[in-house]
């Protein structure tokens, strides 16, 4: 095992509990993602592991090294990309990469060389001797992956890697990741709470809510276990609607008139809901089913949508993180 | 040595890169020297009447200096290592709040490199502005005189005074700052230190025309033993018991500062 981790416990000053209990076993080679709103005990696991920040309780192993015991010996094989920049503005993307390396023992020529190498495959060579307060935030962003790259870690810990990025960029750096793992075979750990991300590209997904993860498993094996669609219908008046949703669960109003609801078999149960509703004389405007999706199972395992955690603690941290960058 | 040896090698390029920063660094104490050095020449209040003459009385006093301007320049030099050590703490902030001290900690550099780069290159930055000082204090009229004995020996002497001040100061306020992680904090931290610091010592006026208490507070203070002995050297080019017990004090300073740095790198830095 790459990663283990057993019963993992952080609590912070105030009692606040951020992680809950948390077990992990991730394989080598393997694309493991944390999926979780905010707040959810994400950042802190990854810290846990990346020996930032020591557990209240409970033990975790990189590579069968004590992350508390062993500190030094774990730094020396993983990588860590921050969910905030880390990369320095004052130098050039050349010697941030060079500095990096340094810190790692690896010669100069040597460094250079992988340097170069990585610069490539993220498509930065061509500003590498540029000052990295002339990058842009998909640049910094890129040359910040590659950082946490350059000693050839076996795992890499990403911290909300596409936070904050246009959803070009977004893309772009899902092909980088995906190219690590078939050029450099790497175990990778990443922490995300865009679904679409995790769905792309984790082999294996733990849904994390309130320092726990709520269910883990392949996506294909998680949307299959969810088993049932998700309808929205929106109406002017969602609420006698719900008279007739039978065998229906997660039943709720949301709060632009839509009435949510899941359900088996959807293809057979709208003509047959429908059919009752029109003869009730009730106008629906639109409806829309919605297949398994890591949506579903998000909603299934915490009962919540993970797009109404998408806050704006969010947009804030973007704000200040590329106005930091400045 | 790699980490350490790297990472001030960054804080140099950084420093360097930075011009106007550079500039601002510099001119301050020119400012200093030639506005406090006029304005405040405390030579003058003494009057001419007293026997002996007051020159006599002035050369004791300052240390044989002619006028306050040469007075004033040692102490100055002792100030702007002061001012650069109070930047290196500063930087450890910057660090953290940009990301990179996560990046630092992140890997396995040993913990005191990240302390111990601020250290260095406050210092080197300390020699290079008090290099320009001098010689600026030197070149303006009516400016520093230097004792006629002054030598290659006096002015290597002057370098490693500034040198154990500075190393004594950068790792003083960075293990201050090693858990602050606003710079709100640090700012008033560097102002409640700096007027004490400054004033409580011999930088500006000498302690015989301070009150006791003020007089027993300054000569336990860092920058009046590198004060001191800078005027030894500068003034008087003379190596005496007093000037080597200054050096001795700073010394010890020193290393009870750098055990500290270590102590409290290892334990200390926190996410």
């Amino acid at each position: 095992m790459m990663v283990e981790a057993e019963n993992l416990v952080k609590i912070y000053k105030g009692n606040i509990k951020a992680v809950d209990g948390i077990d992990l076993k991730i394989g080598k080679g393997e694309i493991y993602g944390f999926l979780g709103p905010n707040g959810a005990g994400k950042t802190t696991t990854v810290k846990i592991l990346t020996t930032l920040l020591k557990p209240t309780s409970g033990t975790a192993r990189i590579n069968g090294m004590d992350v508390v015991k062993e500190q030094e010996r774990v730094r020396r094989i993983i990588g860590l990309v921050p969910q905030d920049l880390s990369v320095d503005d004052d130098l050039k993307g050349i010697e941030n990469l060079e500095l990096q390396a340094n810190f790692y023992g690896i010669r100069k020529d040597e460094a250079r060389r992988k340097a170069y190498e990585l610069l490539e495959l993220v498509d930065l060579y061509h500003a590498k001797d540029r000052y990295v307060s002339t990058y842009s935030g998909g640049m910094r962003k890129r040359l910040d992956l590659i950082s946490g790259l350059i000693h050839e870690p076996e795992v890499l810990f990403l911290d909300e890697p596409t936070l904050g990025l246009d959803v070009q960029t977004r893309t772009r750096m899902w092909e980088y990741i995906e190219r690590l793992r078939k050029d450099l075979g790497i175990t990778i750990f990443i922490t995300t709470h865009y679904l679409e991300e995790a769905d792309r590209l984790c082999d294996r997904i733990g849904i994390i809510d309130r320092g726990r993860i709520m269910v883990e498993g392949r996506p294909e094996e998680l949307k299959r276990s969810v088993g049932f669609d998700v309808i929205y219908i929106l109406a002017d008046d969602p609420e006698p609607l719900k008279r007739y949703l039978e065998g229906a669960v997660n039943v709720e109003i949301l709060e632009d008139r839509t009435l949510r609801f899941s359900i088996k078999n959807s293809e057979e149960y709208i003509p047959d809901l429908l059919q009752k509703i029109y003869q009730a004389g009730i106008k629906v405007k639109r409806i829309s089913i919605q297949k398994p999706s890591l949506d579903t199972v998000f909603l299934k395992y915490t009962g919540r949508e993970m797009r109404e955690e998408e806050s704006r603690e969010d947009v804030m941290r973007t704000m200040r993180s590329i106005r930091r960058a400045r | 040595m790699g980490a350490r040896l790297s990472l001030t090698i960054r804080e140099l390029k950084k420093w360097i890169r930075n011009p106007a920063n550079l500039f601002i660094t510099l001119i301050q104490p020119i400012f200093w020297i030639v506005l406090f050095g006029s304005a405040f020449d405390i030579t003058k209040i003494i009057p001419p009447s007293i026997p002996g003459g007051s020159s006599m009385i002035i050369g004791t006093l300052f240390m044989g200096a002619k006028n306050y301007i040469s007075f004033l320049t040692p102490g100055m030099l002792a100030i702007m290592a002061l001012f650069s050590a109070m930047f290196s703490g500063m930087s450890i902030i910057w660090d953290r709040r940009f990301g990179y001290l996560t990046r630092l900690l992140v890997s396995p550099i040993p913990r005191d490199s990240i302390v111990l780069s601020k250290v260095f290159s406050s210092t080197i930055k300390a020699i290079v502005q008090s290099t320009i000082l001098f010689i600026i204090a030197i070149l303006i009229p009516n400016g520093l005189y230097i004792s006629s004995s002054f030598n290659i020996y006096d002015l290597i002497g002057v370098f490693a005074i500034i040198s154990l001040l500075s190393i004594g100061f950068s790792g003083l306020f960075s293990i201050i700052v090693i858990r602050v992680k606003k710079m709100e904090t640090l700012m008033a931290i560097v102002n409640l230190l700096n007027l004490p610091l400054m004033f409580a010592s011999t930088a500006m006026f000498p302690s015989d025309i301070m009150p006791d208490w003020l007089k027993g507070i300054a000569s336990y203070n860092p920058i009046s033993w590198a004060a001191n002995s800078l005027r030894y050297l500068i003034l008087q080019g003379s190596w005496n018991s007093t000037l080597f017990t200054d050096i001795a004090y700073l010394l010890i300073f020193d290393a009870i500062i750098i055990l500290a740095v270590f102590v409290v790198s290892k334990y200390g830095f926190e996410e």
